[in-house]
């Protein structure tokens, strides 16, 4: 009978990566808000952070849990003032939904994912409204929200590529690593 | 069958696990809704910790901004000259408009006896983080209680009113937009002194509420600080008259919201406490009671004695 500190380390833990995947979630949520400065995207700044779970939760689901996106979601509402579980909850719905659904988008093409990356804004969007219809008790100017989700679904296909590229760096950064320490 | 069996066993206690994440995201909806103070005390302490890189992340993003800008400056000088050459005209004789104006006001000021507020200094602060998005119009500024910065504090461009501090922490401090559907401000409109209320609904116009049955403000009429509340000095220009459809009236603010970078914030004099901001009185001087003319409130005297 061994005790754990007898057996030898685990050095090839998910965690730290998870770790690190959230802290990029976090990340996004400030070059977000960086982005809101420029006029053009003032009230109607890209979702990045939405755009991130969706693709982690499509093809890396191990690796952001639906914890990783509520607390994402969390940190945008503490950094900028909005209403509090509004952001967190409609990322952890759209992690869950994202899940549900990699079965069948895994293998599909791009332009699938594509369409079901817009559903997936409009869901996001209109959550947040629904929420804010009730706490409030009236509607913020559509058209801005209308720009913001027009302006994610067209930007999608660029942060996509950078999102695919990362992906494989990572992975081959990883391989390498594992590989050396098995010669 | 089994294997099925087990595998939707092994799935129950995620599934009881995700519910448990929404249902704590709803419940902290209600919690924010509820505007508690240790939840407004977080979220500053949070966004104060986490504004330095937030600067950082936003300085290259801001950099990129500047640069395009700078060459759109210049694809459009020579017609930029122009606009200038016949703005500085029109500035001039402005001027000279204000000049006069501005004696005429001040022989009026000695005639009545008021006192001109001078429990103001201004701050100028830099926006660094901007909405972002429709629900929530907020503006996080440099600058906190290391400047004297108070809760209420009312935040102004050249132009006219941008909104007023709500959260200070030592060296950031955030400001409600006019905009946001939060922001209350107590207005009266120029020409016609009729008291109001001017509501952000996070668009961009503002609603003009709480307006006498007889008032009639008038197409682009200047609406302006009443200071009521005694929390925004009276006199700060919030925007001009919009005509809705019927009795609604909307109001579109002077200050261009999506452009502002630079803000000035009224900050009280050193040594002045918060509870010493008054000067209400010093403004507001009841007329005689004999006086039936009307008050700019809108109510006459013998209305505001009964």
């Amino acid at each position: 009978m061994t005790s754990p500190l007898d057996r030898p380390a685990e050095l090839s833990s998910p965690i730290p990566i998870q770790v690190l995947l959230a802290l990029f979630g976090c990340f996004l949520v400030l070059l977000e808000g960086a982005f809101a400065q420029w006029q053009v995207f003032f009230v109607a700044a890209p979702l990045l952070v939405l755009a991130y779970v969706f693709y982690m939760n499509l093809f890396f689901s191990n690796q952001l849990s639906i914890i990783a996106a509520f607390l994402i979601g969390l940190f945008s509402e503490l950094m900028f003032f909005e209403t509090l579980g509004m952001n967190a909850t409609a990322l952890a719905l759209v992690a869950l939904i994202t899940r549900w659904r990699s079965p069948i988008l895994i293998h599909s093409d791009f332009l699938e994912i594509w369409s079901a990356f817009s559903l997936i804004v409009l869901f996001f969007s209109s959550f947040k409204m629904a929420i804010y219809l009730v706490a409030y008790l009236s509607l913020p100017a559509i058209s801005d929200i209308f720009l913001q989700a027009g302006m994610t679904i067209l930007l999608f296909p660029i942060f996509y590529v950078l999102l695919v590229s990362a992906a494989s760096a990572g992975q081959f950064i990883l391989r390498t690593r594992m590989d050396g320490r098995i010669k | 069958m089994a294997g099925r069996t087990g595998r939707m066993r092994a799935a129950q206690p995620r599934r009881f696990f995700h519910l448990l994440i929404i249902l704590l995201g709803f419940a902290l909806i209600f919690v924010g809704k509820a505007d508690m103070l240790a939840v407004r005390t977080v979220q500053t302490s949070f966004s104060g910790l986490f504004a330095p890189l937030f600067n950082v992340v936003a300085t290259p993003v801001r950099a990129v901004e500047t640069m395009f800008e700078g060459m759109r400056t210049v694809a459009s000088l020579r017609e930029e000259t122009v606009r200038l050459r016949a703005e500085n005209e029109r500035l001039k004789r402005w001027q000279r408009r204000s000049e006069i104006l501005e004696s005429e006001n001040r022989q009026l000021r000695t005639v009545l006896g008021a006192v001109i507020p001078a429990d103001r200094q201004a701050v100028t602060a830099r926006a660094i983080a901007a909405p972002g998005s429709s629900f929530s119009h907020t503006m996080m500024i440099t600058h906190g209680t290391d400047k004297r910065i108070h809760r209420g504090d009312p935040v102004v461009t050249a132009d006219g009113l941008v909104g007023y501090i709500i959260e200070v922490s030592k060296r950031h401090s955030w400001v409600l937009m006019l905009s946001d559907v939060n922001s209350r401000i107590p207005i009266l409109l120029s020409t016609s002194s009729w008291p109001g209320l001017a509501i952000g609904q996070n668009s961009d116009v503002l609603s003009l509420s709480f307006l006498p049955l007889e008032a009639e403000p008038k197409e682009n009429e200047l609406v302006l600080t009443s200071g009521h509340g005694e929390i925004l000095p009276p006199g700060l220009p919030v925007g001009r008259v919009i005509k809705g459809v019927g009795r609604e009236y909307y109001i579109q603010p002077v200050v261009d919201l999506r452009k502002v970078s630079f803000v000035s914030i009224l900050v009280r004099p050193e040594g002045e406490g918060v509870s010493e901001i008054g000067g209400f009185a010093d403004f507001f001087t009841p007329l005689p009671e004999t006086d039936n003319k009307r008050l700019l409130e809108g109510f006459s005297p013998k209305d505001v004695l009964q």
